[in-house]
């Protein structure tokens, strides 16, 4: 570490998980400091995903660790990280289907231990409208900022893909974390509604988050990251700005050309 | 006449909380247990054992080995509530640490037999088969009622349980709690991302269950007045599930409803056939047809039951900060509520 510089957010160091004979993620090391936004690009199959399962203790990792804000958090449930101040959206959408999409940002809104049975039946009414109308407001205003308003009455199971992409992404503003593992938001958002997705992550990080964002457009990449973590086949491959990186023989390697294309 | 109709509805409103307990663990939670009826067994045995005063020992009361507390009904009660509770925070914690769903099945059959088991050896405290029995019409001793109007008394109590069973239920179900549990139900894996410790909730809608079955158990035994092994099994889970499924799972007025079709209307039905052939016997074989018949005509053409699921639905125009602009690109499809300001309040609805 160097003088002066803060600890970092996050600190992953040697992180492994192999499913069978594939190594997702093989000796992966980065660090995230508070306040930035870092890109995590590489190719298909790199282990990106895999990465963030890992870090929300969704999956365990085979060895391993993960610093976050201080703690070890690798191997913890993932309750316990999501209350440290981590959360992910997925890439492949999971609302809750037979919700309505009111009641699935309801849901993303930290419960802090206030979902019990004795609050249930204790709480006066009259507080649990007023806290039930203060949380319907803030789900309402989220719902609006991603053109989800008209829809907050439907099952989530009846959105478009695109939609639930929105409802994903709409999830994680709720939950105002430290730290937002962002994995594709944007696969599948018409041009328009990206565009309210990157401010979303803008305001995300103007609101004190620190975000790590996977994704494959990498002109959208260099717009918004302060720098970019390449991986390749499980490992961290090089780190640093996008413009530095697009010389760099492996990056140039794993992505055939993107690079040059984007 | 009007007696046998006052039975049924008594025995209609007990079997209905006792539906709305199972709607608890398979309607919000999801999950099938079968050890349900073990709940209702633990709450009618723990409140005969506190309720029952010391047997004479005479060979028409064979209860000696009844602990003799001689308590009230409704403390009684509650603590036969409590007890279910504590069974079931055990059994699902054995139960619910791993999650498949076969594997809790099989825990709580396990659990119910065993304890069928258990209850039938002749022990001291329950009676083996003979069961506990004797009890005393709870209450009756300040009510001095006749043996008419108390019937009336206990089904009104009953009736009362019932809304009160249902209105708590309402209200957990509405609340954060409630809609943890349901996305728990509806994707853990996401719940779990969103800080919900599946474990602990899962154990707690489980317990909630257990509690509610117990309390119906506990109401039933102080109607009966007696409680035995032979009064709960397996069979008894699967009608109950049946009412759950017809209903409407997670719907509480729905399991109620159909809680009634299939316990209390479905038998009374089938007593007619009997007198339409010469077979005696037929009535309750066409119950369980047409109950299970039911089941699979339901499941098929309307899973969700005459009931469906309740969701929040939101009738404001939004919050105050929302002033309505028209958005650049709108997905929206034509909604109900869209935009129109029915009322000032936000409401859960059921679904048209
Ligand atoms: N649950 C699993 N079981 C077996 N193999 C898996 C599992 N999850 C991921 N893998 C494998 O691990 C490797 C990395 O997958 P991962 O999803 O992390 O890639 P990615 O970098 O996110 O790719 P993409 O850009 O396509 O999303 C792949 O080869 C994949 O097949
Ligand atoms: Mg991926």
């Amino acid at each position: 570490m160097h003088d002066g510089a803060p600890a970092p957010l996050l600190e992953v160091r040697g992180l492994r998980k192999h499913f069978g004979g594939v190594k997702a993620v093989d000796g992966c090391d980065f660090e995230v400091r508070a306040g930035e936004m870092v890109g995590l690009i590489g190719p298909n199959g790199a282990g990106k995903s895999t990465v963030v399962e890992l870090l929300s203790g969704l999956l365990k990792p085979d060895a391993g660790t993960v610093l976050f804000d201080g703690r070890a958090i690798q191997g913890l449930p993932p309750h316990r990280i999501f209350a440290a101040g981590l959360s992910r959206c997925f890439q492949l959408a999971k609302p809750w289907p037979r919700l309505s999409v009111l009641e699935n940002l309801l849901i993303a809104i930290p419960p802090e231990g206030k979902d019990t049975i004795w609050r249930a039946l204790l709480t006066p009414p009259s507080r649990v409208r007023a806290a039930e109308r203060a949380a319907r407001d803030r789900a309402l205003a989220i719902a609006e900022q991603y053109r989800l308003y008209p829809l907050r009455n439907d099952y989530a199971y009846t959105l478009s893909g695109g939609q639930r992409r929105l409802l994903e992404f709409a999830r994680i503003a709720l939950t105002r974390p430290k730290l937002a593992l962002l994995d594709e938001p944007m696969a599948g958002v018409n041009p328009v509604l990206q565009v309210e997705i990157e401010r979303g992550i803008r305001n995300l990080v103007e609101d004190g988050t620190t975000v790590l964002l996977i994704e494959h457009n990498l002109g959208f990449v260099e717009r918004i990251c302060d720098r970019v973590i390449v991986m390749v086949e499980g490992r961290v491959a090089a780190t640093g700005s996008l413009a530095e990186l697009r010389d760099n023989p492996i990056v140039q390697d794993a992505y055939l050309g993107v690079v040059g294309a984007a | 006449m009007i007696q046998y109709t006052v039975t049924v509805c008594t025995v209609g409103a007990i079997t209905a909380i006792l539906v709305l307990g199972v709607n608890v663990s398979w309607g919000w939670v999801g999950q099938i247990d079968l050890a349900y009826y073990a709940y209702v067994a633990i709450g009618a045995y723990a409140a005969m054992v506190l309720e029952l005063p010391r047997a004479h020992p005479s060979p028409t009361t064979p209860n000696s080995y009844i602990l003799g507390l001689h308590w009230p009904f409704i403390p009684s009660v509650l603590v036969a509530t409590a007890v279910g509770a504590a069974a079931a925070l055990v059994v699902g914690t054995i139960a619910l640490r791993r999650l498949r769903g076969d594997y809790i099945a099989i825990i709580t059959a396990c659990t119910a037999l065993m304890l069928t088991a258990v209850t039938s050896v002749d022990n001291h405290l329950l009676g083996g088969y003979i069961g506990v029995y004797g009890l005393a019409e709870p209450l009756n001793t300040a009510l001095h009622l006749g043996p008419t109007g108390y019937s009336y008394f206990y089904l009104g109590l009953c009736i009362f349980c019932l809304l009160l069973a249902y209105l708590v239920l309402e209200r957990i179900y509405k609340s954060p709690f409630g809609r943890s549990l349901r996305a728990v139900r509806e994707n853990d894996t996401a719940a779990a991302a969103f800080g919900r410790n599946l474990f602990w909730l899962r154990l707690r809608g489980y317990a909630l269950g257990g509690a509610v079955g117990a309390f119906g158990g506990a109401l039933f035994a102080n109607y009966l007045l007696a409680w035995n092994p032979a009064s709960w099994s397996l069979t008894e889970v699967t009608l109950l599930i049946a009412g759950v499924v017809v209903g409407g799972q997670a719907n509480s007025r729905g399991v109620i409803i159909g809680s009634v079709l299939i316990e209390s209307a479905l038998p009374q039905i089938s007593q007619l056939f009997p007198l339409l052939t010469s077979n005696s016997t037929i009535g309750p074989s066409i119950a369980s047809i047409l109950g299970a018949g039911g089941i699979i005509v339901m499941l098929r053409f309307r899973p969700g039951g005459i009931l469906r699921e309740r969701r929040a639905i939101d009738r404001t125009g939004g919050p105050e900060s929302l002033v309505p602009h028209v958005p650049a690109v709108s997905f929206a499809r034509p909604t109900t509520a869209t935009g129109v300001a029915v009322g000032t309040s936000s409401e859960v609805e059921r679904d048209a």
